[in-house]
C-alpha cells in the first residue's frame, strides 16, 4: 500500500509538469493554430538563464526566469511567427522547427554541448514522511503550482475582459478582430502566457534533474504536444487533462511494466497515444465534426 | 458617408469584383441583392477590411479605409454582421454582447444600459443571457449577431445575408428589427438573396451579378422597371435550378 501511494504521488508530480507543459503549447495553438515546437527552447533558455541568476535570492531568481521566458516567447512572435501569420498550418509548423533548430544550435555554438549542473537550494531535494511514505518537497511544490496555475488560467480566461477576448480569438479569430479586438495584442498575450509557463516549467525541470542541456526541450515538448493532441487541440482543459492522463501513464508502464521492457517505455507510452487517437480521433474535448 | 469607387477585388488570380461603384449616404437604408457567388461577401469583407482591393477606392467620411485592420474599421464606426453568423458558439449569449461592446470606448456602468436597450429589440435572447450561444435556434443565433455588432455602437451597419437558412416567419422577425435600426437613423447596407424582401425593405437597391454592379435604383423606380424584373427573375430561376 505504502507504495502504492509513493508511485501515485511520483505520477501526480509528472502529470502536473506534463499538464502545464501542455497547457503551454495549446494557449498558442488555440489562437493561431501554430504547433510551436520551439516551446520547448523556451524552456530550455529558461534553464540557461537560470545558471546565470543563481546567485541571487531565490524570488528575484525565479522571477528572473519567468520574464526571461515571457520574452523569448514574445520576440519568437514577432519575429519569426508574425511574418507567417495566417500560412497554413505546415508552413508554421516547419517555421517554428527552424526556431527551434537555430536556438538549439545558437546555444551550442556559444555555451557549448556540455551539460551543467547548477548548484541549487537544498530544500527542493530534501523530503519528509506521512507514515510511511516519503515526499520530497519538490513533488509538493510542482502539484501546487499545477493547481495554483489551473485556477489562475481558468479566472483569468472566464473573469478579465482580455482572457474573454482570448477565448474569442481562439475560437474564431477573424470574428474578434470583427468585433475590434486587437489581433497582435491577443496573440502576444498569448505567447506571453505561454512563455511564463515555460518559465514553471523550466524550473521544475531543473529542480528535478539538475540538468541544463541544450536539447532538454526537446522531450518535453514532445509529450507536451502528444498531450494536447489527446486532449482534442483546441481545448486548454483538454490539453491539461491529456498531460495529466500522460504523466500518469507514463509512471503507470513504468512501474508495471516487465523490468526487461521499461528502456521501452516510452514506445508503449505512444502505442498507448496511438490507440487512443484510433477510438477518438478528435481528443477528448475536440469537436465530433465541423460547427457550420 | 461610405463611398465604394471601382473596387476590385482578387482570390488569388480570379477577379471577384471587377470595380464596383456604390454609396450609402447617412442614414440610409441600401440593399445589395444578387445571386449566390456574385460577390456580395466579398463586397462586405472588403468594406470590413478582411480582404484587401487590388484597385479602387473605399472611403468612409472621406478616409480611405483600404489598409486598415478590421478590428480598427469597427472602432471607426462600421459593425459587420458576416454570413453564417459566426457567433461565439463556446461562449455565453452575454459574453458574446461583451465581445461586441470591445469596439464601442463604454465608460463605466454604461455598458450595462447599452445591452439592456439592444436586448429590447430581441426579447426572445434576454430570456437566455447565460446559455451558450451554440445551444441557441439559427434565428435567436442572427439576433444575437446583430445584437453583438450593436453593441460596437456603429455607425453604419454592414449585413451579409442576414436571412439565410432561417424560417420565413424568421426572416420577418429580423427584417423587423432591421427597418427598426434604420427608423432610428443607422445607416444600414445589407446584402441579400432573398430579393423581394431586402428590396421592399431598402431606400435603393444594388443588382450585383459577376461581380460587377448591373442595376441600381430607388425602391419605386425598380419595382416598376422592366429590366430590374428581367435580371431579377434571371437570377431567381437560376437559383431555382440549383
Amino acid at each position: 500500500m505504502t507504495e502504492q501511494i509513493q508511485y501515485l504521488i511520483a505520477a501526480l508530480q509528472l502529470a502536473s509538469q506534463d499538464a502545464l507543459i501542455a497547457l503551454g503549447i495549446a494557449v498558442v495553438f488555440g489562437i493561431m493554430g501554430l504547433v510551436n515546437f520551439a516551446h520547448g527552447e523556451i524552456i530550455m533558455l529558461g534553464a540557461y538563464v537560470l545558471l546565470v541568476v543563481l546567485g541571487l535570492p531565490a524570488p528575484l531568481a525565479i522571477f528572473a526566469v519567468l520574464i526571461a521566458c515571457a520574452f523569448v516567447a514574445v520576440a519568437m512572435e514577432r519575429i519569426a511567427f508574425r511574418p507567417v501569420r495566417g500560412s497554413s498550418a505546415s508552413t508554421m509548423l516547419v517555421t517554428s522547427f527552424a526556431v527551434s533548430f537555430l536556438l538549439q544550435n545558437g546555444v551550442i555554438s556559444t555555451v557549448g554541448n556540455l551539460p551543467q549542473t547548477p548548484e541549487l537550494p537544498g530544500i527542493l531535494s530534501e523530503s519528509f514522511h506521512v507514515g510511511a511514505v516519503r515526499i520530497q518537497y519538490l513533488q509538493v511544490i510542482t502539484g501546487a503550482l499545477a493547481i495554483i496555475l489551473a485556477v489562475g488560467l481558468t479566472l483569468f480566461f472566464t473573469r478579465t475582459t482580455m482572457g474573454r477576448r482570448m477565448r474569442a480569438a481562439a475560437e474564431d479569430l477573424r470574428m474578434a478582430r470583427l468585433c475590434g479586438v486587437d489581433a497582435n495584442r491577443v496573440i502576444a498575450a498569448a505567447f506571453v502566457i505561454s512563455g511564463l509557463l515555460a518559465g514553471v516549467v523550466s524550473l521544475l525541470l531543473v529542480a528535478q534533474t539538475d540538468l541544463v542541456t541544450p536539447q532538454m526541450g526537446s522531450a518535453p515538448v514532445l509529450i507536451g504536444f502528444v498531450a494536447t493532441v489527446i486532449g482534442g487541440l483546441r481545448s486548454l482543459v483538454g490539453a491539461a487533462l491529456g498531460g495529466f492522463i500522460l504523466g500518469f501513464v507514463t509512471v503507470a508502464l513504468q512501474v508495471y511494466l516487465p523490468v526487461d521492457l521499461r528502456d521501452f517505455r516510452d514506445a508503449f507510452v505512444f502505442a498507448f497515444v496511438i490507440a487512443f487517437l484510433v477510438v477518438r480521433p478528435q481528443g477528448l474535448f475536440g469537436p465530433a465534426q465541423e460547427r457550420v | 458617408m461610405l463611398v465604394l469607387d471601382q473596387v476590385e477585388t482578387r482570390y488569388g488570380r480570379s477577379i471577384a469584383l471587377h470595380g464596383i461603384s456604390l454609396h450609402v449616404d447617412q442614414g440610409e437604408f441600401v440593399a445589395v441583392i444578387g445571386p449566390n457567388g456574385a460577390g456580395k461577401s466579398t463586397m462586405m469583407l472588403s468594406i470590413a477590411g478582411v480582404l484587401k482591393p487590388a484597385a479602387g477606392s473605399i472611403t468612409f467620411d472621406g478616409e480611405s479605409l483600404i489598409g486598415r485592420a478590421p478590428e480598427r474599421i469597427v472602432r471607426d464606426g462600421i459593425a459587420l454582421v458576416p454570413e453564417g453568423r459566426h457567433i461565439f458558439a463556446t461562449m455565453s449569449v452575454h459574453d458574446n454582447l461583451l465581445m461586441g461592446a470591445t469596439a464601442g470606448r463604454y465608460s463605466k456602468g454604461e455598458l450595462g444600459a447599452e445591452i439592456e436597450r439592444v436586448l429590447e429589440l430581441f426579447p426572445a435572447l434576454r430570456q437566455r443571457t447565460s446559455a451558450s450561444a451554440g445551444k441557441l435556434s439559427g434565428g435567436e443565433q442572427q439576433q444575437l449577431a446583430i445584437a453583438r455588432a450593436l453593441l460596437s455602437r456603429p455607425r453604419v451597419l454592414l449585413l451579409d445575408e442576414p436571412s439565410l437558412g432561417l424560417a420565413p416567419r424568421v426572416v420577418d422577425a429580423v427584417f423587423d428589427v432591421l427597418e427598426k435600426l434604420s427608423a432610428e437613423g443607422i445607416t444600414i447596407l445589407l446584402v441579400e438573396q432573398n430579393a423581394a424582401m431586402a428590396v421592399e425593405a431598402a431606400d435603393r437597391t444594388y443588382v450585383l451579378r459577376n461581380g460587377r454592379i448591373e442595376l441600381h435604383g430607388k425602391r419605386d423606380e425598380l419595382v416598376n422597371m422592366d429590366s430590374f424584373e428581367s435580371v431579377y427573375m434571371g437570377f431567381a430561376e437560376g437559383k431555382a435550378q440549383s
